[in-house]
């Protein structure tokens, strides 16, 4: 709702300011028009009119000149019809005089007539709207100026003029602001397409970040109580060894689902252009040697040599998104493989310093790998839009494989990591990508240790007193599984749990048990999480007690999510499916809480011994299989045949019965590059 | 095809240069009209702006005739049409003097080995370097030096021409005061001045 409205205040607001801008626009146009009119074609056609004005004077010396060298009896008699004459002209589009008035000043030293005799003045003399000329009266015979006379020019014609150009001018401007009012309403109504269509598109997104946050709330919800139950129960040693496997598999399987959540959110997440580098130490020779590895196998079932050059500046310690690299990597060998009939691929890894590197990474250096195929190419027409979303080659859409996806993602993935991902090559004779990215060079000292973090068994007890401090913890979750995963969690090490249903369960208790932590799911029906956070922290307020911490436990991915828990007052937040970890970790932040641990057995270094085979007997096992079976069971494995698969192991299971258990569970754990790897150790499995 | 077309080629571009040759021929006959109007409308106010000297009668010469010289540089024709415009009237007088017509080079003209001069006309236009020579040769003997061309009353020349809708004197007032010649108020009212 407020989206709509931000949304329909924008619409408004863009509606002023370009109405604002027409009217700026018109009222220019108009001041221009009028200024134009004032300061240069008014002026300019009084300035024609006065010249005209001069001519038509002018033309009348000779007459005049006449009159006054005439005899001197009919000199004036001459000198008054001759004026007379002059002011009686009229103008060829009116009935006005084209002379108002006129007089004379005579040079009396040069004309023999008494001063003064001849200083006629006739008609309007005094006329301040009229154009005054001054002509000089120059003497035919001897050339000298005999007098002046000056002309009042009526300016009828220009004030006839002026009116008819000004009404033309104006005219026309009014029709220009009529053209400007039409656009303005064009643009008015394309401003309210694009407003509209500005608005449905946002409502599409907001509806496609709801969709997606429910269903990261739903998937996420379900798992967390399969992997946490199966994890708690993977702990049990009262269950049997069967039950172990069993729990094995489901743990794993939910581990490999909630990978695939968060990897079609994270496209959500590229796609709203929210992704976050996620950077760690680790050794970049392992991480290549695995990534080649991988692809190996698909690129010698197609008989495609697969060669890996590194030079020695490489360092084997960086620091960036490995999962990033790892994904491009992968993507880049992948197509190469799969577009690929003949020859081979080839990945180059060099190391550069200086160039390329923007001055605020000065201390990170320049990586780049090469995939060099010798495939088919990419056709000039499709270069510039191979790295476009949902955009394939036509050898991709030939393949009839892959969403299009893939290089898009995987340009992004380089950008964040600093760099780019361009493509080369001729059509025919093989293509090269290029994968440039910033890495910040690093020690093995800084690789984060992956070893599993000791098991919690109980609460340490109290040096002074001996005994162990109590925790009253409350729980508050509408799902009743998580809600009893959690309690069971808690309870099983010493801490005082009580389970709500709702927040409005949750303000209730902490009225009356008052709890030192809260456990506090967000999305609940009646009331939620968040606004019960509220009711709690004003509640223990208003009456001067501690206020609880309050740690929110959401299923959501979104920052804006995470940003919200804050808002509401909660001291902090875990995601779900949480680890048992990251629980007791969290409560050891901020209620201080000491634990005791399970002791570290190396003698069991995690499930390796499931099967009830070692690596060795395992290999040994495989080679006594027959290689009609070996060569099912690789087909099969390359071809990811699920059902295919289990009816090799069941098979093999008639005569080898630990040798297909074993194989099930690397199966069912998706092991698969390690069954090939063992496949390949075998003489019946060597090609 | 290609011959027929080269042979096109070749008469549009004689058709192109004769356009051009008629063109620039045209051109400086054009000028010449302009500076031979020029010249005679220059010489009528010229005759006006002698007569409205006051101290004209003292710049006569020995035999009472004021002496008008014709400046040229290399070429006369300017100076002969000026000459018949000033002479060809019905009375050549200037105020009743006799008016004497000589033809001078630059050199004659600063020379002045013949007589007094009463007033000089420039039928070319002079550089910068003789138009200050003739400055300070006007200046000394109080001549009226007058210049048909357009600009020259703006470079420093006395008197000249300004023409618009009709043609009137035009004064340098700097010029005029330096060579101290008087005029009647009478003519300064219908002249156009340039005050430097």
């Amino acid at each position: 709702m407020k989206n709509k409205t931000d949304a329909n205040i924008r619409a408004r607001r863009t509606t002023i300011y370009v109405s604002l801008a027409f009217l700026a626009l018109a009222a220019s146009f108009h001041v221009l028009v009028w200024l134009y009119w004032n300061k240069i074609l008014e002026p300019r056609l009084r300035r024609e009119a006065a010249s005209q004005a001069d001519v038509l004077a002018h033309s009348q010396e000779v007459s005049l000149v006449n009159a006054i060298l005439a005899k001197k009896d009919q000199r004036r008699q001459l000198l008054q019809e001759t004026t007379g004459e002059i002011l009686l002209f009229t103008g060829p589009a009116s009935d006005e005089p084209l002379f108002l008035g006129l007089d004379l000043e005579i040079d009396y030293d040069v004309v023999a007539a008494a001063r003064g005799s001849l200083d006629f003045k006739y008609g309007i003399v005094n006329c301040p709207s009229c154009f005054l000329t001054e002509v000089g009266l120059y003497s035919p015979r001897s050339d000298e100026l005999i007098g002046i006379a000056r002309f009042r020019v009526s300016d009828r014609l220009f004030r006839d003029l002026s009116r008819d150009v000004r009404k033309t001018l104006f005219t026309q401007s009014r029709l220009g602001t009529l053209l400007l009012l039409a656009v303005w309403v064009v643009v008015m109504v394309l401003v309210r397409e694009i407003n509209n269509s500005r608005q449905h598109a946002e409502a599409a997104n907001r509806a496609k970040s709801a969709f997606l946050a429910n269903m990261s709330h739903e998937l996420r919800t379900p798992l967390n109580a399969i992997i946490g139950f199966s994890e708690l129960m993977g702990f049990d040693t009262d269950i049997s060894e069967k039950h172990r496997k069993n729990l094995a598999i489901i743990h794993r399987s939910g581990e490999y689902l909630l990978e695939l959540i968060n990897d079609v959110l994270e496209l959500s997440k590229i796609e709203a252009a929210g992704d976050t580098m996620t950077e760690t130490v680790f050794d970049l020779y392992g991480a290549l040697d695995k990534v080649t590895e991988m692809i190996r196998l698909r690129a010698e079932k197609k008989n495609l040599q697969l060669v890996f050059e590194r030079t020695d500046d490489v360092p084997r310690f960086i620091r960036t998104d490995e999962r990033k690299l790892r994904q491009i990597l992968l993507n880049l060998l992948g197509n190469a493989v799969k577009f690929t009939r003949e020859g081979g691929v080839t990945l180059r890894v060099r190391s550069e310093n200086g160039e390329g590197i923007p001055p605020d990474e000065s201390d990170s250096l320049l990586l780049r790998f090469e995939v060099e195929d010798s495939g088919p190419g990419i056709a000039p027409e499709d270069m510039a839009r191979i790295f476009e979303a949902f955009t394939q080659t036509q050898s991709g859409y030939d393949k009839k494989e892959g969403t299009g996806l893939g290089l898009a993602i995987s340009r992004q993935f380089a950008r964040h990591l600093g760099g780019d991902i361009r493509a080369s090559g001729i059509e025919g004779r093989g293509a090269v990508f290029e994968l440039t990215i910033l890495a910040k060079p690093a020690s093995i000292s800084e690789i984060e240790s992956h070893q599993p973090a000791p098991r919690v068994t109980g609460i340490k007890a109290d040096k002074d007193s001996g005994r162990r401090r109590p925790y009253r913890i409350l729980v508050v979750d509408d799902n009743m599984e998580n809600r009893a995963l959690l309690r069971l969690l808690l309870e099983r090490v010493g801490f005082t749990c009580q389970t709500a249903e709702n927040g409005r369960q949750a303000v209730d208790l902490c009225e009356t048990w008052q709890p030192q932590l809260i456990w506090m799911d967000m999305r609940m029906p009646e009331l939620d999480g968040y606004e019960a956070t509220k009711r709690i922290r004003r509640a223990a307020m208003h009456r001067q007690a501690t206020v609880p911490v309050i740690i929110a436990l959401t299923a959501s991915a979104f920052k804006e999510d995470r940003d919200a828990v804050f808002a509401a007052g909660c001291d902090d937040f875990v995601r779900r499916p949480f680890r048992e970890s990251e629980i007791f970790n969290k409560m050891q932040e901020h209620l201080g809480v000491e634990y005791t641990y399970e002791p570290h057995d190396p003698a069991t270094p995690g499930k390796s011994s499931i099967g009830g085979l070692s690596d060795a007997s395992f290999k040994s096992a495989l080679t006594e299989l027959n290689k009609s079976a070996v060569n099912e069971l690789r087909s099969a494995i390359e071809l990811s045949d699920m059902e295919r698969m289990e009816q090799v192991v069941a098979k093999i299971g008639l005569h080898h019965g630990p040798l297909a258990d074993r194989l099930k569970e690397l199966i069912d754990t998706f092991q698969y590059d390690r069954i090939l790897a063992f496949l390949e150790g075998t003489e019946n499995g060597s090609r | 095809m290609t011959l027929r077309f080269i042979n096109g080629l070749r008469k549009a571009v004689f058709v192109l240069v004769l356009l051009v040759a008629i063109v620039y021929a045209a051109t400086p006959s054009v000028s010449d009209d302009f500076t031979e109007r020029r010249i005679t409308a220059g010489a009528k106010i010229f005759r006006a702006l002698l007569a409205a000297d006051i101290d004209i009668p003292r710049k006569t010469d020995a035999g009472g005739k004021l002496r008008l010289g014709l400046l040229y540089l290399d070429d006369t024709g300017n100076a002969e049409l000026a000459a018949a415009t000033l002479v060809n009237r019905d009375d050549p007088r200037i105020r009743k003097m006799k008016v004497h017509i000589d033809m001078l080079s630059f050199t004659e003209c600063i020379a002045d080995n013949k007589g007094r001069l009463a007033g000089i006309f420039l039928t070319q236009r002079v550089t910068a370097e003789q138009l200050q020579t003739l400055s300070a040769f006007a200046d000394a003997r109080h001549l009226v030096v007058f210049s048909p061309f357009e600009g020259d009353v703006e470079r420093g020349v006395q008197s000249g021409i300004a023409v618009e809708a009709r043609v009137r004197p035009y004064l340098n007032t700097h010029a005029m005061r330096n060579a101290r010649i008087r005029l009647k108020s009478f003519f300064l009212k219908v002249a156009k001045t340039y005050e430097e």
